[in-house]
């Protein structure tokens, strides 16, 4: 497929480098003549320079042959502008915009009001937001992915020491009664991704991923070590920016009490006169005295999302001496994630991920009914749909031959009946499979599993 | 710099509305056939005579007033309008002297409505007819009747607006102030226009149903009565009238959003409007319990008397169904609580305002947070909306300044010689704009023993507060005046 990017930053080249590998044809356009020439030695792409609200600079970049348009510059009105150009430029059938701005509703409306047809806008924030709701009653674990629309958990924890699991192997915990639906898809070791067998011995300091059917996520997460949560009632915030403030409104309507720490005076009284029932406090909150004294101790969970990453990560350390139990840190940069990871601090997020899990997600469509990245996407939890031409389909697992490197977590029937599979379990057109699969993987997998028939989608 | 040709132009022109103001009380007059109506006819011409002679002398001067000369135009015109609009009972009989016309005229103006007349049954019906007259024109505004229907002045309109109209709410409903201005006049009339024919179907007679209209809207409190409402022993009047009091003491650019915009949720949801609402119903339901218990009232009388009195005062009409100066103290202390606090903004009612009380609570509890929270950072919140620091501050500086006109205001009449209640309420119902107080000044009493001193210190009050006390007091500081 024909493929343009408006936005050569992070973003636009991990998408580029996404898409390069599963076959598309890529063209990047990025006003920096630096940055070009940077993308230029990395991508086998296409790269225009110039800015993307130009209508020609568009046009070099051959707009009217692109099939997709995604745009994900640095700034709102050059992506908005992106989307309408390429509604009468081009014949793309599918277009993607990321907006940062909180009135991005409105502008759902407008676009679509205004003739401009687009296909996905992107939130970083919103997505983040959401993210973060889904772990934040959770301390131990990382983070929480659905699948089959909520009917399948994949739950990321960190090991920490003391807790019972560690140094036993799989095959003995299994044992020990596991909920049946249930099953330990993948560790993160060190640098290392291990798709785990029955000998596999879990060590302090892993990250598993436990994939569970919703029911049973609760005894999972008890089976694995974890003490039994708290219930929230005090969540410290630090930064006022567009991301706190969503948290926050969120934290609101449940009735938790929020404190939320922002250094800058001015931001301080804008962030007051937005949210009703949080306190909202001037005060530098990587600061160990100001958090002791604010009451850091008591609070059950702890979110870093200031636009700092180091802030981030400093405030996070801290708040884990103070105790608190459940703490996320916001991180923008990529190559910070693997390594914060290892500093105790449960959570990270990442508004770049998130957009580019989004997209990914959202290009991959028909075919692949989600994809969640792991390891600067290292590895991929994968939502299939099994066609009805799968090789794989009517066959036993034993013998159905899935590529190296790839493990069946668990099968949804169209019933919505969550199954961990065995060797002997019979795969069934319209199944939702969901896979773990290195990244080289990917593109073998989804063919295989959707058929010929789902391949032209 | 001040140009004064074009401050005096406009005032020009502000008097020629004044004096064609002055002869709808004649037409009245002539139609009902009653005499009385010279002394009208000689007020507006010398009215009209001086007006054209300002007009005349700065036709040639700009007509866009900046910021200093609105202010400055807006206390002259309250002054000249007490001045000249009290010509017509200076010659007329029962009025002794300037001092009182002008009290009187500055009371019907200001809609306070305190009289300085032992006995207004005497007067002639034009004359009658031109005292209440004031209330109406005062109510919504001298300077916003002449914006409405005269395009005397080009930017300076909104200027003057602000400076007339009451609130720390700027609400604005059209773009352009003339059509504002209009919009507000046209719901004020529509308003008047029910309450007259409500009046007659109670049984008032065609002169006091036009003249109770005119007191009501404007939130004034005169009455063709000595004994006030009371006067006519009707209770139905009595309901009407405290109905259209409370009316009047909400905001009519809540009216307008009611009436003509039919925002109904917004407008019942209005934080203003709900504390007012509730205000007026618990100090009802308290002062009623006690006359029930402590006066022996019968239930109907003490129910009607309280919610007639607490609407009047809130609203600052100072209308009166019985002489509550006979009720128990602790109505007669809820009633003067009520004298401060007053109507919403944007109403034809006096006071410092509801929504300004209720932001004073609002920056107290705040106070107490920031002493728990030493970091904390707190917003003042109205009806969910955060009021910017400068708003806030800006309300509190207003409460500052009303009750410094209130202490010296008592220290004068004091001086004067009048009792401690007397030059209490006397001042607080004076800057209020509600009219009468307690004591010598009491619904039953009037304002004519008072010394010439205390009638000027008065009079003053009452502009200043009908101003809002910035913009007079501004005119009176030393920064107003330096280049």
């Amino acid at each position: 497929m024909n493929i343009l990017i408006a936005g050569g930053g992070q973003v636009g080249a991990l998408l580029a480098r996404r898409l390069i590998r599963e076959g598309n044809a890529v063209t990047i356009v990025d006003p920096s003549p630096e940055r070009c020439a940077e993308l230029e030695a990395q991508f086998d792409a296409r790269i225009v320079t110039g800015n993307a609200a130009r209508v020609l600079a568009l046009r070099e970049a051959g707009i009217d042959r692109a099939e997709m348009v995604i745009a994900v510059t640095d700034h709102d009105e050059v992506n908005l502008l992106v989307a309408q150009i390429a509604q009468v430029e081009s014949q793309a059938r599918v277009k993607v915009i990321r907006l940062r701005t909180h009135e991005v509703q409105h502008w759902h409306d407008v676009l679509q009001k205004s003739g401009v047809h687009v296909d996905l806008i992107i939130h970083p924030e919103t997505e983040l937001a959401e993210s973060i709701m889904r772990v934040i009653r959770l301390p131990g674990v990382s983070d929480v992915h659905e699948f089959a629309g909520g009917a399948v958990q994949l739950i990321g924890m960190s090991l920490e020491a003391g807790n019972p699991v560690i140094g036993r192997t799989l095959e003995r915990l299994s044992a020990d009664g596991p909920p049946a639906d249930s099953l330990i898809a993948m560790i993160f070791r060190g640098p290392q991704v291990i798709i785990p067998r029955g000998s596999a011995v879990l060590a302090e300091g892993d990250r598993v991923f436990v994939l569970t059917s919703r029911a049973s996520a609760a005894e999972s997460m008890r089976f694995m070590g974890l003490a039994t949560p708290a219930p929230l009632k005090r969540v410290f915030i630090l930064g006022g920016g567009q991301l706190g403030i969503h948290v926050a409104q969120a934290l609101e309507a449940q009735d938790v009490r929020v404190k939320l720490f922002e250094r800058d005076r001015a931001r301080a009284e804008r962030v007051a006169a937005i949210l009703r029932d949080t306190t909202v406090v001037n005060a530098d909150g990587t600061d160990e005295a100001t958090l002791e004294e604010e009451g850091a101790a008591d609070v059950q969970a702890f979110l870093a999302l200031t636009k700092d990453d180091e802030n981030n990560i400093i405030a996070s350390m801290l708040a884990r001496r103070l105790g608190v139990s459940k703490v996320v840190a916001l991180i923008n940069r990529l190559n910070y994630l693997s390594m914060v990871q290892r500093l105790g601090v449960n959570t990270t997020v990442s508004p770049r991920l998130a957009a580019v899990d989004r997209i990914l997600q959202f290009v991959r469509r028909g075919r692949v009914l989600s994809v969640t990245t792991f390891r600067d996407e290292e590895a991929e939890a994968i939502e299939l749909l099994a066609g009805p031409e799968s090789r794989f389909v009517g066959k036993p697992m034993r013998e159905a031959n899935f590529p190296k490197d790839t493990v069946v977590g668990a099968l949804v029937r169209p019933t919505g009946e969550v199954i961990v599979p065995r060797g002997h379990t019979v795969v069934q057109a319209g199944d939702r499979l969901i896979v773990f699969a290195l990244e080289r993987m990917v593109p073998t997998l989804e063919a295989a599993v959707a058929g010929r028939a789902g391949k032209g989608a | 710099m001040l140009r004064p040709l074009a401050i005096l132009r406009a005032l020009g022109w502000f008097l020629l509305v004044l004096a064609a103001t002055m002869l709808v009380p004649v037409l009245w007059g002539l139609a009902r056939g009653t005499g009385g109506w010279l002394p009208l006819v000689q007020g507006a011409a010398l009215t009209a005579f001086v007006g054209a002679g300002l007009a005349l002398a700065g036709r040639y001067a700009a007509r866009d007033l900046q910021q200093r000369e609105a202010l400055l135009l807006v206390v002259l015109v309250w002054f000249a309008a007490s001045a000249f609009g009290g010509l017509p009972f200076l010659f007329s009989p029962h009025f002794t002297g300037f001092t009182d016309t002008f009290f009187e005229t500055a009371s019907g103006f200001t809609t306070t409505g305190a009289s300085i007349l032992p006995n207004v049954e005497v007067l002639d019906e034009p004359i009658q007819f031109w005292r209440h007259f004031t209330h109406w024109i005062g109510g919504m505004g001298i300077v916003l009747l002449v914006i409405a229907i005269l395009p005397v002045v080009g930017h300076g309109g909104m200027l003057l607006y602000r400076a007339e109209f009451s609130g720390a709410r700027s609400d604005r409903l059209k773009p352009r102030i003339a059509e504002t201005a209009m919009a507000l006049w046209k719901i004020y009339v529509a308003l008047s226009i029910a309450e007259f024919v409500l009046l007659r179907v109670a049984g008032l007679s065609p002169f006091d149903a036009i003249c109770h209209t005119f007191a009501t809207l404007g939130t004034g409190g005169f009455s063709t009565r000595a004994a006030s409402v009371g006067g006519f022993r009707n209770p139905a009047a009595e309901w009407i009238i405290a109905v259209f009091m409370f009316l009047s003491g909400m905001s009519f650019i809540q009216h307008y959003r009611l009436f003509r915009e039919r925002q109904w949720r917004s407008v019942l949801g209005d934080y203003e409007i709900r504390a007012f609402a509730l205000l007026v119903a618990l100090a009802t339901t308290a002062i009623a319990v006690s006359l029930v218990w402590q006066s022996g009232f019968g239930v109907e009388r003490a129910v009607r008397g309280a919610a007639f009195q607490v609407s009047s005062i809130i609203t600052t009409t100072g209308f009166a169904s019985e002489d509550y100066e006979q009720w128990t103290p602790l109505t007669h202390v809820l009633l003067l609580l009520l004298m401060y606090i007053g109507g919403c903004t944007g109403s034809t009612a006096g006071g410092i305002k509801v929504s300004r009380a209720v932001l004073l609570g609002r920056v107290v509890s705040r106070e107490m947070k920031r002493i728990v929270e030493r970091r904390g950072v707190f917003a003042i919140r109205l009806g969910g909306e955060a009021i910017p620091e400068g708003t806030v501050q800006s309300v509190l500086n207003l409460v500052y300044l009303a009750l410094l006109v209130n202490a010296v205001g008592m220290v004068l009449l004091a001086a004067t010689g009048v009792d401690v209640l007397t030059s209490i309420t006397a001042v607080v119902a004076c800057m209020f704009n509600i009219g009468p107080g307690l004591g010598l000044v009491g619904p039953a009493e009037h304002y004519g023993h008072l010394p010439a001193l205390a009638k000027w210190v008065l009079s003053v009050a009452m502009i200043a507060g009908r101003l809002e006390f910035y913009t007079l007091i501004v005119v009176l500081t030393p920064t107003f005046w330096r280049r």
